[in-house]
């Protein structure tokens, strides 16, 4: 007992003006440390170490202007000859990021997903099962990758439109492909993908 | 549906052997000193800023605790209402409207942050950085500061003075989350999430459209976002967006991060009482609700609707409806899991189209208090809630005096725990009410019907609990939903907080009893199940009636049309 109260009266205690003023005295020292020091010291360290990724990993064109960054989807459907990214809520409009929120069972989900089948066997005439990332909108309306099955369902048609072999186009997308943590199954980033389509043509 | 229980069980594995490592450094700092690195600065500091052996009552503690809230809730406000005026805005972003800014304010401060507006539209780098990233770190370590008060009052013998709010919040911040931030945002920006604070980039995409990416200093808000169980996105689209969280990797360690402070707490807790099995044995009642919604989570995402398959949709794939590619079923289940166990409420994916019994299961998690693990601090003080409900109802049905590691569980202390526990569901399901009342709101619905009904109950049991996870097609921009939602966020946290501080005073005022043969053990694996038992006893006696209007009728309606 003598011990605890020993310990107690160590303590001074606090008045409500001194807590009052150490109110501001913390915040005001966690705002400089917390809110301005930290973030400047992450840039200035990433910057040291990964500057490419801190910058967002931009691709540029042979005459350096950028052209889009590997981590945001686009929209490829000006040419149904390149691979087609997923079906976006945004339309690949990257400062309005979001999915459909569209329920399961509703009215506009069940609608959409039939006009999106329809343009698809339309296309593509692929006698498979349709892989339902191609039928679905993504979460952040720019996702920037599709499923490896997505590219290969995909591939038949591009190489005939392209005249390209297929095997060559089979290579590029097992190069292109990386498989997900502790699974077998992989995925592609599209923008890289056509990059790399166009310049297989060109050869 | 293998490989993503095999995530599962690689998840499980890696957060029990981070659970004793972390929870031993953050030990020193719940017995009020600092990690033996820090010492010396420590001493420095304190006197530095005045606070050095000051200790407090828990009202003291209790209303510092608020004032300092307060006074972070005003100033992200002002910030938010005066932006214009602030440097580092390149897009040049306006004021942010009244409404919006109340509830953003309150929302960040109680460590919900719910989001009612798209941020790479609203807010600049300045707000984000130093305001809303700010109160990030703040809310958490006020969140872990309760926790350990808590914890100090069970071993506490006949004390009044409980520690000294402040010296425990910096100590927080700067010991806890400050390193484990730092080291955690390079990381991030390894795998690829963006940190910088140029201006928005102007792509000139193949297609020879404009595309104007945003930028930011993404990765270091992402970082206390994650390890404060914040959950408040740089982006609209949250962890879903690939700046935030840009490979499979980073997602991973995004759900361990959420998880890795509330967990170690549990093994803090152990030390503290000098009792490893009475941390392990919490530890355990929280990962075995965990992995059962964890499982059921993978197996119900794991179903293609009918409406899919009708549509010639590929049978070996999951619902990819608002997942990104990159995060396959198991990735992103556990994710959404995580998230609404812990109160963070950052998504990977849109739970407005999670299947109907996913979504059930996210808004279940969230409405048993976010104690299955929980927000960092807040999660530990949550299942106390129900740990001295255990204790006091077995003890009863064996007539025993109730009482945890030797402290008497008096009416009293059990009349502030009842108050805790019908806080939020009162919260949650009154708004609810309210919010169906009126005819205005169904403007705000993205979806009808039963899943209508499930976002008001989505939106409220996330605010009130303080997830900030949402139904998003939801549009709670508005008057009614700002003021709503932000009232039942800053009640749902402070009216828990008061009552948690008041029982802890309390209890650091009795003398210790030693155990005797009438005692109920409070550790092991029978225990366990009691505290797990009781969590889902209350929280689906409350809630499923709403559960029912809602997610019940919309699995019906889809799956057995």
């Amino acid at each position: 007992m003598n011990d605890q109260k020993s310990c107690e009266t160590r303590y001074k205690k606090l008045t409500l003006t001194e807590s009052f003023i150490k109110t501001f005295i913390s915040f005001g020292f966690l705002f400089v440390v917390l809110g301005v020091a930290y973030p400047y010291a992450v840039t200035y360290t990433s910057d040291m170490f990964f500057k490419d990724n801190a910058e967002g990993s931009l691709i540029k064109n042979d005459e350096g202007k950028v052209i889009g960054s590997k981590l945001i989807g686009q929209d490829f459907s000006f040419d149904k000859t390149l691979f087609q990214s997923r079906p976006s809520a945004s339309n690949y409009d990257a400062q309005a990021s979001g999915g459909s929120n569209l329920s399961v069972g509703n009215e506009k989900q069940i609608k959409a997903i039939n006009e999106r089948k329809d343009a698809i066997l339309n296309l593509y005439h692929n006698p498979q099962k349709i892989p339902t990332d191609m039928l679905t909108a993504s979460g952040s309306g720019l996702d920037p990758h599709i499923s490896a099955e997505n590219a290969y369902y995909q591939a038949p048609y591009i190489a005939s439109a392209r005249g390209i072999k297929i095997y060559d186009l089979y290579n590029l997308i097992e190069k292109h492909s990386t498989d997900y943590m502790l699974s077998d199954r992989a995925y592609v980033n599209v923008l890289e993908l056509n990059l790399d389509l166009q310049k297989l043509n060109k050869e | 549906m293998q490989n993503a229980f095999l995530v599962l069980a690689v998840f499980m594995l890696v957060l029990t052997l981070l659970v004793k490592p972390v929870g031993l450094y953050m030990a020193p700092i719940c017995k009020g000193s600092a990690p033996i690195l820090f010492k010396s600065f420590d001493k420095k500091l304190m006197r530095l800023l005045g606070l050095e052996n000051c200790s407090q009552t828990w009202s003291e503690y209790a209303g510092s605790l608020v004032c300092f809230n307060i006074l972070g809730l005003i100033v992200l406000y002002l910030m938010q209402r005066f932006q214009a005026y602030l440097p580092l805005n390149p897009e040049g972003l306006g004021a942010v409207d009244s409404y919006t800014a109340f509830n953003t304010a309150i929302s960040f401060v109680t460590n919900t942050n719910w989001q009612s507006y798209g941020g790479e539209s609203t807010m600049g780098y300045f707000v984000q950085m130093a305001g809303l990233a700010l109160q990030n770190f703040l809310s958490a370590a006020t969140g872990i500061a309760v926790a350990f008060v808590l914890m100090r009052s069970l071993v506490a013998k006949q004390q009044v003075l409980l520690g000294n709010f402040f010296s425990d919040v910096v100590r927080i911040s700067l010991y806890i989350l400050l390193p484990l931030a730092f080291a955690y945002a390079i990381f991030l920006v390894s795998q690829g999430c963006i940190q910088n604070f140029s201006s928005y980039i102007d792509a000139s995409t193949l297609s020879g459209v404009q595309q104007t990416i945003p930028m930011g200093p993404v990765a270091s808000q992402e970082a206390i976002k994650m390890l404060g169980t914040n959950g408040g996105g740089f982006f609209n689209a949250n962890s879903a967006h690939p700046f935030e969280n840009p490979t499979d990797l980073s997602n991973f360690s995004q759900c361990l991060a959420i998880f890795v402070i509330s967990a170690a707490l549990c093994y803090t807790f152990g030390v503290i009482v000098n009792d490893s099995r009475q941390g392990w044995t919490i530890y355990i009642a929280m990962a075995i609700i965990f992995v059962t919604c964890a499982s059921l989570m993978i197996v119900f995402e794991s179903a293609q609707s009918p409406y899919l398959l009708d549509a010639g949709a590929a049978p070996d794939f999951y619902n990819t409806e608002g997942k990104e590619a990159r995060f396959p079923l198991g990735q992103s289940a556990l994710f959404s899991t995580v998230t609404t166990s812990a109160s963070c409420g950052a998504v990977n994916n849109m739970h407005d189209s999670l299947n109907p019994l996913s979504g059930m299961l996210t808004m279940l998690l969230m409405q048993i208090g976010e104690v299955v693990f929980g927000g960092v601090g807040s999660g530990f003080y949550g299942i106390f809630i129900f740990i001295f409900l255990a204790v006091f109802i077995s003890s009863l049905m064996i007539g025993r005096t109730p009482e945890y590691l030797g402290k008497k569980l008096t009416p009293a202390q059990m009349k502030l725990i009842a108050i805790a526990v019908l806080c939020t569901p009162f919260l949650v399901l009154a708004a609810t009410a309210i919010a169906c009342l009126f005819d205005f709101n169904l403007d705000s619905l993205n979806n009808t019907a039963a899943h209508g009904f499930s976002e008001y109950l989505y939106a409220f049991s996330s605010a009130a609990n303080n997830n900030g996870s949402a139904f998003a097609g939801l549009n709670a921009n508005t008057p009614f939903f700002n003021i709503a939602t932000g009232l039942c966020m800053f009640f749902g946290r402070f009216i828990v907080i008061i009552c948690i501080l008041g029982c802890a005073g309390a209890i650091a005022k009795q003398k210790i009893i030693p155990s005797s043969s009438g005692t109920l053990p409070t550790f092991g694996l029978f225990f366990s199940f009691l505290i797990a038992g009781t969590v889902i006893l209350i929280g689906a006696l409350t809630f499923l009636p709403a559960l029912a209007l809602g997610p019940v009728v919309e699995h019906i309606e889809v799956f057995f049309n």
